[in-house]
């Protein structure tokens, strides 16, 4: 007990950040190979080389210490920010999509550990994470309503679709799509390329890019 | 058959023990169960989702789950071997390619009846969420976590909704209204996964309101028939 009042009153503060930092790296190489159902914060404690006790000298449990990890996996990264806050035009779209597309997926391959964890303990009806969640998202999520917004000013889009509907509808897209892709790549022989261009066209289609209907 | 040997033959199908409960005919004592049998074990399942309602998955044990239904941890063994067991079973029985569901798909979709088509499709997959919601939250925590039987459980619960939304874009395709580019299989997953993800946190983001739901459900439509095609673009 007061093992941890003393530390905490340490005025070393930059050992105390090193401290958490390695805490995280442990959490976040163990979420590589183990579930979060399965960590447990003795493994984590192990892994950075450091006692139970100190473990909980930083983090209240294993959902603290991923919240943590949370943090560093900025969804809202941005080169992606540039791509959505430039304006789209029919010329430009398909690219500006594409680099979209491509980015949302490179990070969830960075962080897909983390990610995962998140969104379960999310699913779970965890608040913090739900929070989290949406805060990871909230850049771009402003940046894809804005240009949600152009397009039914340029009347690409329907006006009666609400555009904070939309955003997180094609957020929810880009979302579950991020994080499934690799695990029916036996669909087709070219399955990651075919997804990824499946979500693209989606995207053109809904943000009124599409190719025209013909009449 | 002996208990053991029920016991391992179950564990070594290639199905394991996901079989729905209406070819399941014997219990794990290889007892053939009875009406008293099948409604234990429709017991045991009412309790493990009651308390999944309440508690994560790896908070549920046998015990709880046996206590909750009235009955011993020994009777609950008679049918499942684990709670996931018991989970897989329950969740097993949940088709999100519903006759309903097929039915939509199965349908002409152009620019005029597409809208239509599109907003039944949503409501009916997301009224399937309402009425199992627990177990397909559940199921696809379980899934995420790469559980290989649930990740398999759920793409087979979706398998004959995303042929035929893969048939339709084919026809959409051969219309002319939807670009012969994309792959109508690639598509059709893609779909699928934004209307399960965009049912499954429909009340996550907003609790309970009906108009932002409205609004979500009539978005995710939208999104559906301009993907297939049904969307002219200027409206």
């Amino acid at each position: 007990m007061s093992a941890g009042g003393s530390r905490r009153g340490r005025s070393r503060r930059t050992q105390r950040e090193e401290t958490q930092a390695r805490l995280i790296d442990a959490t976040v190489e163990l979420l590589r190979a183990k579930s979060l159902m399965e960590l447990a914060a003795t493994d984590i404690a192990a892994r950075a080389g450091l006692s139970n006790a100190a473990f909980y000298v930083y983090f209240r449990d294993v959902y603290d210490a991923v919240l943590a990890a949370c943090a560093r996996a900025d969804q809202s990264p941005p080169e992606l920010l540039a791509v959505l806050e430039s304006p789209w035009s029919a010329a430009t779209a398909r690219e500006a999509a594409a680099a979209l597309t491509a980015g949302y997926f490179a990070v969830w391959d960075t962080h897909r550990p983390v990610l995962r964890a998140r969104n379960l303990a999310a699913d779970e009806g965890r608040l913090e994470f739900v929070k989290a969640r949406q805060l990871a998202v909230a850049p771009l999520a402003g940046a894809l309503r804005r240009q949600i917004e152009a397009g039914q000013a340029a009347a690409r889009i329907p006006r009666g679709i609400d555009p904070l509907a939309l955003t997180n509808v094609l957020l929810a897209l880009l979302e579950r799509t991020g994080a499934v892709r690799h695990d029916y790549a036996d669909l087709t022989p070219r399955w990651q390329q075919d997804y990824g261009e499946a979500v693209v066209h989606t995207l053109l289609s809904a943000l009124g890019f599409g190719r025209p209907v013909r009449i | 058959m002996d208990a053991p040997q029920q016991m391992k033959r179950l564990a070594d199908s290639p199905h394991g023990t996901s079989r729905p409960a209406s070819v399941r005919h014997a219990n794990l004592s290889g007892q053939v169960m009875g009406t008293k049998g099948l409604a234990t074990r429709k017991r045991l399942i009412a309790a493990m989702i009651r308390l999944l309602e309440a508690v994560p998955l790896r908070e549920v044990t046998v015990k709880a789950v046996a206590s909750a239904a009235g009955l011993s941890p020994a009777t609950f063994y008679l049918y499942f071997r684990s709670v996931r067991e018991c989970l897989h079973a329950a969740a097993g029985s949940v088709s999100q390619s519903t006759p309903a569901i097929l039915e939509i798909l199965e349908r002409d979709w152009d620019a005029e009846s597409g809208a239509a088509n599109a907003l039944a499709l949503v409501m009916d997959h997301l009224e399937l969420w309402e009425e199992h919601r627990t177990l397909l939250r559940v199921r696809n925590l379980a899934a995420e976590e790469r559980d290989p039987l649930f990740m398999r459980q759920r793409r087979l619960a979706m398998d004959a909704s995303v042929r035929a939304m893969t048939d339709l874009a084919e026809r959409q395709q051969a219309k002319g209204d939807l670009d012969g580019a994309v792959s109508p299989v690639a598509l059709a997953s893609a779909l699928f996964a934004m209307l399960d993800l965009v049912s499954a946190v429909i009340h996550v983001h907003d609790g309970k309101k009906p108009a932002a739901e409205r609004e979500r459900i009539a978005a995710a439509a939208y999104v559906l028939r301009a993907g297939l095609g049904c969307e002219g673009g200027a409206a």
